[in-house]
């Protein structure tokens, strides 16, 4: 009884995920399907017959629903370029470009000639209609996917970032600027319970990246509200990207290295905040 | 297909599932204690008003429901995916606690889609194969209600226990894989991939340019990781050999033809 207790709430909810309504639907179906399913499941009531054959229904049903959950799971898995690959913004940042780079000279040295330009040309052409293609195909299956927490092509760890950014935060006294935060720095620690979380580290990667400028100020604006607080005697605070080129392994032997450019400067003053 | 359908359908000790099942549910306690505990969940999921920093983005459905991303219902969210994980690896109350487990935590990580990453997908694609399994048949809380024992002998399909193996060898290694294209992952190359990701502060505690030094090292994992992804099929192909499959159907033939 309870298990179909269950598989009527869960059935009414993924129902109204699959039909894609929103507000309080799903749950209003789950609990209307949750009794009907234990009603159902209780042999005395129903009989023993329509019992069995509700059973059999019951297994197509899942079998079905398994059946296309794999499907969309596997539609959803095939290899796709980022859809970021879409923007020529993109193709011109120095990981990017120093990709196709690298591509342009290895292929030349096989045999088929082409310069970095003309490669990226193709690779965007091709790029652009893989990604409408494959978002033509999913769009059906999105809402349930979306909704059942499978929603995840696994593009992990593709290419490394030679041009990562480390976030630094800054705040004015005196009209002095001090370094007060600077990621994985083992001193300049300010915040750093929070930012260097885990969890902070994925959006600081993001937004050193470049793009999502709301964020990137909606967190600019959280590190003011903080610093108000924590610096009284502060005028202003900013944080800033400091973008660099990471060190291959014989600049690293020889002591050289990259100094970085700092970007994407949020100034922000604390008195309105206090 | 039949000799296919066979092996799937056979009957097998349902113990993975429930070690599965398991581990899901202290991943769930694990994923959101950790922000908790790091002074992070309330700026990474509260709306800015009420001490989060991003502003806008897309609200997933059950907390647009229960009234946005305000204290009340993060918070609660969380309390519901703590309490319902612990059950969830309890086994206690079947499907509809790894329903309420997987919706909840689900709610709480897309509050902000930013800050997840491809580990929370891999734990609800496997909290929702665990909502449509037999997963409390055994190693459970509802084992004990129903037969006395924290373990049983029932058995579960094969299948069940090969949706998780395919998910995971060839939806997330073998496709992840296929688009490792770097100049710097494909054999042919520097094959300094592995090298240069542990050098971006986003991956690592502290400095890593010591690996400079046992640069080759870092080379031969890279090639190793990248062939390891991309032969994937082949150890899948291999476990359905052992496991099963082989018994049965082409295999079978494969197999007497090769003897």
């Amino acid at each position: 009884m309870g298990d179909g207790a269950a598989i009527g709430f869960v059935a009414g909810c993924v129902g109204a995920f699959a039909l894609d309504v929103h507000g309080w639907t799903p749950v209003l179906a789950a609990f209307a399907l949750a009794p009907v399913g234990a009603l159902l499941s209780h042999r005395a009531q129903v009989g023993d017959e329509v019992a069995s054959h509700l059973k059999r229904l019951g297994k197509v049903a899942l079998g079905a629903l398994l059946v296309g959950h794999m499907l969309a799971v596997t539609a959803m898995a095939l290899p796709s370029p980022p859809t970021v690959a879409k923007y020529r913004s993109e193709w011109s940042k120095p990981t990017v470009r120093g990709e196709v780079e690298g591509w342009a000279e290895r292929l030349t040295r096989w045999g088929f000639e082409t310069s970095p330009d003309e490669l990226e040309q193709t690779l965007r052409r091709g790029a652009t209609r893989a990604i409408d293609g494959r978002a033509a195909m999913l769009e059906p299956v999105l809402p349930y996917l979306k909704r059942v927490g499978a929603r995840q092509g696994w593009h992990m760890f593709l290419a490394p970032n030679r041009y990562p950014s480390k976030l630094q935060i800054l705040v004015r006294e005196k009209g002095t600027w001090t370094l007060v935060y600077e990621a994985r720095h083992p001193t300049l620690d300010w915040a750093s319970r929070p930012l260097d979380h885990e969890r902070f580290r994925s959006p600081l990667y993001r937004y050193g990246w470049g793009g999502r400028t709301s964020s990137w100020e909606g967190l600019g604006d959280w590190i003011a509200r903080r610093a108000a607080v924590d610096f009284p005697a502060a005028t202003h605070v900013q944080a800033r990207f400091k973008r660099y080129r990471t060190r291959s392994p014989s600049e690293v032997k020889a002591g050289a290295g990259d100094p970085g450019k700092r970007r994407r400067k949020l100034t922000i003053p604390l008195e309105p905040l206090r | 297909m039949s000799s296919l359908l066979r092996a799937l359908l056979r009957p097998q000790a349902a113990t993975p599932l429930a070690a599965f099942r398991m581990a899901a549910g202290v991943c769930v306690v694990i994923t959101l204690l950790g922000p908790i505990l790091g002074g992070a969940a309330d700026a990474i999921w509260l709306a800015p008003e009420y001490g989060g920093y991003r502003p806008g983005g897309s609200v997933p459905w059950i907390v647009e429901l229960l009234g946005g991303k305000t204290p009340a219902v993060v918070h609660g969210l969380i309390a519901a995916g703590l309490l319902f994980g612990a059950l969830t690896a309890a086994g206690l109350g079947g499907r509809l606690t790894i329903f309420l487990a997987l919706q909840s935590f689900s709610g709480v990580i897309n509050c902000n889609a930013h800050s997840g990453g491809s580990f929370d997908e891999l734990l609800t694609n496997g909290l929702w194969i665990l909502v449509l399994a037999p997963s409390t048949a055994t190693w459970s809380l509802d084992a004990v209600l129903t037969t006395g024992r924290w373990t049983t002998d029932r058995t579960v399909p094969a299948f069940w226990l090969w949706i998780p193996r395919f998910i995971l060898l060839l939806l997330v290694y073998w496709t992840t894989g296929l688009q490792k294209l770097s100049h710097h992952w494909v054999p042919g190359g520097d094959l300094a991939a592995l090298y240069y990701i542990l050098q971006q502060p986003s991956w690592h505690r502290g400095d890593m340019s010591w690996l400079a030094h046992v640069f080759p090292l870092t080379q031969v994992m890279t090639l190793t990781t990248w062939l390891w992804e991309v032969s994937m099929p082949v150890w899948f192909v291999a476990l359905l050999a052992r496991d099963g499959w082989g018994r049965v159907g082409w295999m079978k033939r494969w197999r007497v033809a090769e003897a």
